[in-house]
């Protein structure tokens, strides 16, 4: 089901921190781990990947290195720096509490779980 | 970039959306992996190359927007607070050698001001991270140390070079170093502080002493944020204890094996002995202590009869007797302002090298304003250095140069540095030959 893109911009960071977190990545692993993993519902362009990423690079949430991806590609992998995962730790909080609000003025009366 | 392949054209494009062209290299070469990485997936899903590229050049998005947003990203910040203090910092030490020294002309000004300029912007515009990653820097430390050493140069240059040689070359030099030699663990720790401290032993004088303790904490700060891959925390605390003990011990036997010398009694009772610099200093905390918070002491003539004018390596002590205390701390405020801003940059450095450059940088003006103010302040005797850049032309050029590496690493960070080598993997095969054949080990470094 196609959703609100306004839903997701808000939240776009969150879900890249939570997968760095997890393994240090590359643009193009994240973007497909993101869509598999969300059912195909967030399919995350490059475009919009990149800027945010550099951007949370130099703010300090993720760094970068490179590494060897066979015999001539060298692939930008990002990892999670203490000050992100903090930051993860914070977002996630104010998620539990929004869609849990947003559940209860819809009825449903339940808090959503990571 | 050839014209003509989509791709190229693709990047191309974004590429002139970003005004920054140092950013140029970072940004595109990610994308253009990304391309590559998803033209290979189209290509396994069944399509031809032609169109599995262009199928993920449009995945990617309208080339403007991902360029302007790029370009919001990449804008070259310059650290002006930092700059700005250093500023006011040089203007407040030039009004003040103006109105103290006699023979400091506007002429001398303006020759200062331009060679601070030209350190200052030639340091900027280098890419201190390739800069680093030569061995030149050594090289060029060890060659300066041997010529400034054992060939004497015209004009007594070489005893006038030897303090802002060292100064400058000491700390970039261990920088590089521990770069290059990192990978050996443990002898590569050793490695460079031996070969660090070999120029500081040829060229001996009074900083180098200092600049063995700056070396030494500069040394620990690799140890301890991972510098040199030392297995445990044990390890690094055995490796920085016998770092300290081999600086520290040869000072102890020195303090043991003189202690019973004249000279000795002489910083122990300096009142004994009217030609020692314990008993000048003595003189120098009396005329402080009847310095004035504002406006000059009466006894500004015994002052000079006792400690003539010496340039900018008294500047502070002259400035407190003939302006009082509050206009005479605007320096050391300053000082204490400008590394607060150097740590702060210091702490947004993402890489290790840039990182442990401004940790040098940090540590060699933190040095020479501990030693101006303790010998302005006659509480350490040894003789003083210029305060850190209000010295003479050589010294303030050399401060500038370090304020425009520092400047340099902060408008670099996160972009890809030039010939950037890729991580290397935390093991390593070892192969050997043994009775039974070849042997093959996988080892951790």
């Amino acid at each position: 089901m196609a959703i609100d893109k306004s839903l997701q911009t808000g939240s776009t960071a969150m879900l890249l921190l939570q997968l760095l977190e997890e393994e240090d990545m590359y643009g193009y692993q994240m973007i497909e781990t993101l869509t598999a993993r969300s059912n195909n519902v967030f399919s995350l362009k490059a475009g919009t990947l990149y800027p945010l990423l550099h951007q949370m690079e130099k703010s300090g949430l993720v760094t970068s290195y490179e590494k060897s991806a066979g015999l001539s590609r060298v692939r930008k992998y990002y990892s999670i720096t203490p000050k992100g995962t903090k930051q993860l730790q914070q977002k996630r909080q104010e998620w539990e509490t929004f869609s849990g609000a947003v559940n209860l003025v819809l009825g449903r009366g339940r808090y959503a779980t990571w | 970039m050839p014209h003509g392949d989509p791709m190229n054209e693709y990047l191309r494009c974004i590429s002139q959306q970003i005004r920054w062209k140092k950013a140029h290299p970072t940004v595109l070469w990610e994308l253009k992996s990304h391309l590559q990485d998803q033209q290979q997936a189209y290509i396994q899903e069944g399509m031809d190359p032609d169109a599995a590229m262009e199928q993920a050049i449009r995945e990617m998005g309208d080339p403007v927007m991902v360029g302007t947003q790029l370009d919001r990203v990449y804008r070259p910040r310059v650290p002006w607070g930092t700059m700005v203090t250093a500023l006011l910092l040089t203007a407040a030490g030039f009004y003040l050698r103006f109105s103290l020294e006699q023979s400091f002309s506007p002429g001398n000004i303006l020759g200062v001001l331009f060679l601070c300029c030209a350190a200052f912007l030639g340091a900027v515009k280098l890419d201190v991270t390739v800069l680093l990653k030569t061995q030149w820097v050594y090289g060029v430390y060890l060659a300066g140390a041997v010529v400034l050493r054992f060939f004497p140069l015209p004009w007594n240059l070489s005893l006038r070079l030897t303090p802002y040689f060292l100064l400058l070359m000491a700390p970039l030099s261990c920088v590089s170093l521990i770069h290059h030699l990192r990978d050996r663990q443990i002898a590569g720790l050793w490695l460079c502080f031996g070969l660090t401290v070999i120029p500081l032993i040829v060229l001996y004088s009074t900083l180098s002493l200092l600049l063995l303790l700056e070396i030494l904490l500069l040394m620990l700060y690799a140890i301890f944020r991972g510098g040199f891959p030392l297995r445990s925390i044990r390890t690094q605390l055995q490796q920085a204890a016998g770092l300290c003990t081999v600086v520290l011990l040869p000072i102890l036997l020195l303090f043991l094996r003189f202690r019973e010398d004249e000279r000795f009694d002489a910083i122990l009772h300096p009142q004994r002995y009217p030609n020692s610099l314990g008993y000048l200093y003595l003189h120098l905390r009396k005329f402080l202590s009847m310095a004035k918070p504002l406006g000059p002491m009466e006894e500004v003539e015994q002052l000079e009869r006792y400690l003539p004018f010496s340039g900018a390596d008294r500047l502070f002590t002259w400035s407190v007797c003939h302006f009082g205390w509050i206009p005479a701390l605007i320096l050391p405020l300053c000082m204490v302002v400008l590394l607060t801003k150097a740590v702060l940059l210091c702490r947004k450095q993402s890489g290790f090298l840039t990182k442990l450059c401004c940790v040098s940088i940090l540590l060699t003006w933190g040095m020479q304003l501990l030693l101006s103010m303790t010998a302005n302040l006659g509480i350490v005797l040894i003789s003083s250095i210029p305060f850190p850049f209000l010295g003479s032309k050589l010294s303030a050029a050399v401060n500038m140069m370090l304020l425009g590496l520092l400047v340099s690493c902060f408008m670099r960070q996160g972009l890809r540095e030039k010939n950037a080598a890729p991580h290397t993997a935390k093991t390593r095969l070892v192969i050997r030959k043994t009775q039974n054949g070849v042997d093959f080990q996988i080892r951790w470094r």
